[in-house]
């Protein structure tokens, strides 16, 4: 029945924009102002609420489904039994200003532990960083199928965890490799959303990490008739395209 | 040698005690054995949920060693 989401921004407005996003089809919803907080660094107000769908024609399935909803809208799950399912929680941009800060101060010292050349390229995007290591002259930090990188990865995600407490949102990338291998990604999805579309059967498609599901789950959302969720644990969660 | 180098630096990313990682070098014609001691306290840290965290730590470490064609396993000892 009720499903609630969560919503947070700059004005209570924006909170509930975020949060609604996904309940568009609902015709009423009940808000619940959970607290406020003012920013004492940017003075910034954040405000979280929450938003609960009185009459909400999406079916149980669906709630599977909400980890891909736009980066705005945390789902309320619990982190500690859905470790893999973790779609982005909305982030300000100081915040994730830091975070690529840090990532970079791991990523520079990890070359230089290594003893490898190159440089790093920071890229700020609404809802995540990109770090990419660049110039470095060998495959050394992507590895077999992109192992090395997985686990740097992984790595800088627990470093950041510990140091801010939150889930961070840095991408790392290296020489472009994740840039190709998305390509590729979206290729593949493109041929499955075809195919579910001829045949109507369900396609799973090969495991990916948090931001390739996210690009992947865009694509299919703006697909009439299908809809797509993840499955499975990471480092193998995968994504299934099905029809609605 | 950067095996070393590299699991120390990551080793105290991961950490609250930096101070008290230690790491212990055992050395033979087929492999590296680098032990990794830490607080107590940060053996959760450097091992994660299911191993996650122990098995990245790893992965890289062997990357590093490889680039001196160096064989090298991660013992993580509390």
């Amino acid at each position: 029945m009720g499903r609630t989401v969560h919503g947070r921004g700059g004005t209570l407005q924006e909170a509930l924009d975020a949060a609604v996003r996904d309940l568009l089809d609902t015709d009423e919803v009940e808000v619940r102002l959970e607290g406020d907080q003012v920013d004492g660094w940017t003075g910034v107000a954040r405000i979280d609420i929450e938003v609960t769908a009185v009459s909400d024609p999406a079916d149980d399935a669906e709630d599977d489904a909400s980890e891909e909803d736009a980066a705005a809208v945390e789902a309320s799950e619990e982190e500690d039994e859905q470790p893999a399912s973790d779609e982005p929680p909305l982030v300000s941009p100081q915040d994730l200003d830091e975070e690529a800060d840090a990532a970079a101060d791991f990523l520079e010292g990890l070359l230089d532990a290594m003893d490898l050349p190159g440089d790093l390229r920071i890229k700020l995007h609404e809802d995540h960083a990109e770090l990419e290591g660049i110039d470095i002259g060998s495959g050394a930090l992507i590895g077999r199928r992109g192992q090395t990188l997985d686990a740097i990865q992984e790595l800088v995600r627990c470093s950041l965890q510990r140091q801010f407490q939150r889930r961070a949102r840095v991408k790392i990338d290296a020489e472009g490799y994740r840039s190709r291998r998305l390509e590729k990604l979206v290729e593949k999805a493109d041929e499955a959303i075809d195919a579910v579309l001829d045949t109507g059967e369900a396609e799973r498609l090969e495991p990916m990490d948090v931001f390739e599901r996210k690009a992947i789950h865009q694509m299919v959302a703006e697909v009439d008739g299908l809809t797509s969720r993840s499955q499975g644990r990471e480092p193998a969660r995968r994504v299934i395209i099905e029809q609605e | 040698m950067r095996s070393e180098d590299v699991l120390e630096f990551v080793a105290k990313q991961l950490v609250d005690h930096p101070d008290e990682v230690r790491i212990e070098v055992d050395e033979d014609d087929r492999e590296t054995v680098l032990e990794l001691h830490v607080h107590e306290e940060d053996l959760g840290k450097v091992i994660g949920k299911r191993g996650r965290t122990a098995k990245a730590i790893r992965t890289l470490v062997k990357a590093a060693g490889a680039l001196d064609d160096e064989n090298v396993t991660v013992e993580i000892v509390d």
